[in-house]
């Protein structure tokens, strides 16, 4: 049975946010939300490093949806809101959202996200963007990561996959061992986050390698 | 509901000319992704681009021509603008230039352009009519081209040095110099990627821990400004160790030939011989003389005796010594000890470094723009392209050395010259005036984009100067910097935005590429051709503006000299979809293959007897550059301040797309824990930066990835954006003689900056 899923190679995620504005637009999420966000691993702020120079530390994660097999998300909901394709896509059936949001705490990966109020739309594109398939969320509900659920359905890799300069997110059917997503999976380096939570995420990563063990040549002084 | 797609190219001067697959939805942009290449190993976009639906349609778009009513520089985004018709607009600008003409000459006024609004042909034509002043202050990311030029002989500006990008799999060792393609050229960083994960050595020379040294095998990080020296040691050690490819150095570098003790000129025969030719010597050991050195040269071995590359010699009773023997005493001073004090590069470390660029099957230095933001960014590469050429790291796969900008490396293509000019107007550059150090008798600008926030050094003097100017008309997209210090605005329709089916043709990876009309013009905008004909026509050279853009593009891909257009028209290219790729090999582009240096000693020329009276025939070591660690300004101001190009502006493009400013909203003054610390600065805290020039105001970020000594801030903001000042307030117009001789143009060293930084108690 299709178990679809997403590896991110982390040792090749350079922190563009390029697949998160992909996501943006083709979703029509509105500021102050997002799908899919870029974490840095290392220092508090954006784009900065742990360590002292030059012993230094970052690497970039990608957070969106883990399309768990046993989302914890789906029984935290009241309404029956979130359902799971055969596939594995969890979905938020808009309608039935009652915006109680007991959903948001209980995903491991903080993937979900409320609409306070009327999504606020670029200037010129207030009716909507990207995917005609997809429309504007209402005040209220939740929303997140579909896994492009409307590109899937039509044979198209998520927008997230498409967008990234440097091929980094590989997508597909983690249970079709022939598929480049279930060989990188099954990389004995291969991770998942917050594995411990039983919620059997279908987001695996690859370690950023290169950066555990790199040669540095500098010095503070 | 209607919606379709079109084709387009990105103009954004990243130049990374990304094919964009364009949803135009009831007339409006609503989706941008990366288009399918011609050649598919070049199917990309970036975020940038993808931020383009929000770009076109901001708020900060200018809505119609406007004319100033209050003081020239006041308020913010359109404060003090009324707006007027397109007539009025076009009466008073063409009016203007006119009396400006009439009574103090064309070059009174002045024509200046950026990357970030308009395409850059635009106006060229207008301007070759007028003959105004054009290219007055200088220019960047031009030293190390000059650089790169002067040594391998490549003649055009921005150049072809580096390999295809796709080369680099055949690379056994990369060294990214002063390059930061996952932070710049992010559709680039792919192959960087690709050739590691394949096995290549990643060797990243940065001083700062950039996204691109994050995923290299080897950082290396000179102090900032200290390139220069790591380059110098590494040709000690290579010289030092025996590691010269001696056969390549003799047969394609100027290593055997003789130098003149005298005056430093290259000894040629009729030095030697009465009636002797103008050829280039060197020095035959079997006979004792100095002998023609043949061109194209020879094999290196004169019968079984090697023409020498060491020692000194006499001819015709001048002292000689070959140019190599000359820069072997040169980097002779330069150990890996000295270049340690002076780096922070641990000595054994450089020597490390030279060995794996010497020995390594195939090697690829490729430079970036950073190490050409300082006074001798084309000493740096100078040293560098003769560091790849003594090694015989040149001209084969995986072998190379260059600028590997996302614009370069590739076949290049020869479009047609479009319609004809005049005889004696030319839409050349000519050589630049700097402002306040020339005389300069300019009463009026003519600017594209946002030239004052972009293209200025100490920018304090160049307010002042605006301010006094007669007149000054900019035409632009979006309300910034230089069109609240003009007189008249007029609102330029953005690449995306046309009248007629096609805007222009460029050439990249190996292909052509039509960018194609998507959507109308936004607001009260008009395409840079339709203004540029309608000011034209008002000035009385309409007839010089009869072709539409599309009979441009076709004529310019038509009439292609090109043998890879050869056959190939307009009409094929737009049946293709607007792209095409060239006819030619499938391998990546290797530069120098033929190993032909189209130098003036047909060699690879690391040493310039045109620069002997300025010191810089070889490429010595500099400290008289303001970010050296011995410069005067150090001890006041001990921060040098660099300006780092991110992921979400090509230069200033995008500053204003909500997207990417949810993530990085606003300028941030980025240093050192430990220096932050010393001047009791947290994350958060308000600090001014600033020198005798200027200052800047920003929110302080703490970041190892710095050293002790070095600050950032992002280059690209706009003066709404800082809380106060502006961080070009702070650079140095300051210009290299040495770049006025090899290129008759400044370079304006926008890193060679120190500053000191303190806290802003509110």
């Amino acid at each position: 049975m299709t178990r679809l899923g997403m590896v991110v190679d982390l040792d090749r995620c350079i922190g563009c946010w390029g697949c998160a504005v992909a996501c943006t637009m083709e979703n029509s999420v509105g500021l102050g939300l997002w799908w899919q966000r870029i974490v840095t691993v290392g220092g508090p702020s954006i784009d900065t490093s742990a360590g002292v120079f030059p012993d230094v530390h970052k690497h970039y994660e990608v957070r969106n949806c883990a399309h768990c097999a046993d989302a914890p998300c789906l029984p935290a909901c009241p309404t029956d809101a979130i359902v799971q394709r055969a596939d594995g896509i969890v979905q938020i059936v808009e309608d039935r959202c009652t915006g109680c949001r007991d959903c948001i705490p209980a995903c491991p990966y903080g993937a979900i996200e409320m609409n306070e109020h009327e999504p606020v739309l670029p200037h010129g594109l207030e009716g909507g963007h990207g995917a005609a398939a997809v429309r504007p969320r209402r005040a209220g509900v939740v929303e997140k990561c579909t896994f492009c659920v409307h590109r899937v359905d039509e044979g198209l890799d998520p927008a997230c996959v498409v967008a990234c300069p440097t091929h980094a997110i590989t997508f597909g059917d983690v249970h079709d061992p022939a598929s480049d997503v279930a060989r990188s999976a099954a990389r004995g380096d291969a991770y998942r986050l917050d594995v411990e939570s039983g919620a059997d995420p279908s987001v695996w990563f690859l370690p950023a390698s290169t950066a555990l063990t790199q040669r540095r040549s500098g010095s503070a002084g | 509901m209607s919606e379709h797609t079109t084709s387009t190219v990105c103009s954004a001067n990243c130049g990374g000319r990304s094919l964009l697959r364009c949803t135009v939805r009831d007339g409006r942009l609503v989706k941008v992704e990366p288009g399918a290449f011609p050649d598919p190993r070049y199917t990309a976009a970036c975020v940038r681009c993808l931020t383009l639906p929000q770009w076109v349609y901001s708020e900060d778009r200018i809505p119609s021509p406007m004319r100033r009513t209050g003081r020239r520089g006041d308020g913010q985004a359109g404060d003090g603008f009324e707006p007027i018709s397109w007539d009025e607009a076009l009466d008073e600008v063409a009016g203007r230039l006119r009396r400006l003409v009439d009574q103090h000459g064309a070059a009174s006024i002045a024509f200046t352009r950026t990357s970030g609004s308009s395409m850059l042909g635009n106006y060229s034509r207008l301007a070759a009519l007028l003959g105004p002043t054009r290219n007055f202050y200088g220019g960047v990311d031009m030293a190390v081209h000059m650089g790169l030029n002067s040594t391998l002989g490549y003649k055009g500006m921005f150049g072809q040095h580096a390999n295809e990008w796709p080369d680099r799999v055949h690379s056994d060792v990369i060294v990214v110099w002063g390059n930061n393609p996952a932070e710049t050229s992010m559709t680039s960083m792919r192959f960087l990627l690709d050739a590691r994960d394949a096995g290549s050595q990643l060797v990243v020379v940065d001083p700062r821990y950039s996204a691109t040294a994050m995923h290299a095998n080897w950082w290396v990080a000179p102090r900032p400004g200290t390139d220069l020296a790591l380059m110098l040691g590494l040709l000690h050690v290579v010289i030092a160790d025996g590691l010269v490819d001696r056969e390549f150095a003799i047969r394609h570098t100027v290593a055997p030939l003789l130098v003149r003790a005298d005056d430093g000129r290259y000894l040629r025969m009729r030095d030697v011989e009465p009636g002797g030719s103008n050829g280039y010597c060197v020095w035959d050991p079997v006979a004792g003389r100095a002998a023609a050195a043949t061109d194209p040269p020879a094999p290196g071995h004169a019968g079984a005796v090697e023409v020498p590359i060491d020692g000194t010699f006499r001819a015709a009773g001048i002292e000689v010594t070959p140019a190599f023997e000359l820069l072997r005493r040169l980097v002779a001073e330069h150990p890996p000890e000295r270049v340690e004090s002076e780096t922070g590069v641990p000595a054994a470390d450089v020597r490390d470094l030279a060995v794996a660029i010497a020995t390594a099957g195939a090697t690829m230095i490729g430079f970036g723009y950073g190490v050409d933001r300082y006074l001798h960014g084309d000493l740096v590469t100078r040293a560098g392209a003769t560091l790849a050429a003594l090694t015989g790291q040149i001209g084969r796969p995986g072998a190379g050395v260059g600028v590997q900008s996302h614009g370069g490396g590739f076949r290049e293509v020869m479009l047609g010259p479009g319609p004809p000019l005049p005889r004696g107007a030319t839409t050349e550059s000519v050589p630049n005036i700097v402002v306040g150090q020339r005389p300069l008798d300019v009463r009026a600008l003519f600017c594209q984009g946002d030239w004052l926030n972009q293209r200025v050094a100490d920018m304090n003097v160049l307010k002042d100067f605006v301010a006094g100017l007669e007149f000054v008309v900019t035409v632009d997209h979006f309300w910034q910097t230089t069109a609240q210090w003009s007189d008249i605005v007029l609102p330029a329709s953005t690449f995306l935005e046309a009248t007629s089916p096609v805007r222009d043709v460029v050439t990249s990876r190996n292909s052509v590429l039509v960018r194609r009309k998507v959507i109308d013009p936004v607001g009260g905008s008009r395409p840079d051709a339709d203004i540029e004909r309608d000011l034209a026509q008002r000035l009385g050279l309409g007839e010089w503006f009869t072709d539409s853009p599309e009979d441009v593009v076709r004529s310019m891909i038509d009439e292609s000299p090109d043998p890879a257009l050869a056959g190939v028209t307009y009409d094929d290219v737009m049946a293709a979809g607007g792209a095409l790729r060239i006819d030619g090999p499938e391998a990546p582009h290797v530069q120098y293959a033929d190993l032909r240096f189209p130098t003036p000693t047909r060699r690879v020329q690391f040493y310039l007897e045109e620069l002997v009276e300025l010191g810089e025939a070889l490429p010595v070591h500099r400290a008289d550059h303001e970010a050296s660690a011995t410069h005067a300004a150090a001890t006041r101001f001990p921060l040098v301040l660099i300006q780092s190009h991110v992921r979400q502006r090509a230069h200033s493009t995008f500053f204003n797309t909500p997207w990417t400013l949810q993530v990085w909203p606003e300028p941030t003054i980025e240093l050192n824990p430990d220096d932050a610390a010393r001047r009791g600065l947290s994350t958060g805290d308000v600090a001014r930066a600033f020198n005798d020039r200027g200052r800047v105001v920003a929110k302080v970020v703490t970041n190892p990835d710095y050293p002790p000594g070095m600050c950032n801030v992002s280059e690209g903001w706009k003066q709404h954006q800082y809380l106060d000042g502006n961080v070009q307030e702070l650079t140095a117009a300051r210009i290299n003689p040495v770049h006025e001789l090899l290129w008759t143009h400044a370079n304006l060293p926008f890193f060679d900056t120190r500053v000191e930084v303190e806290g802003v108690t509110s």
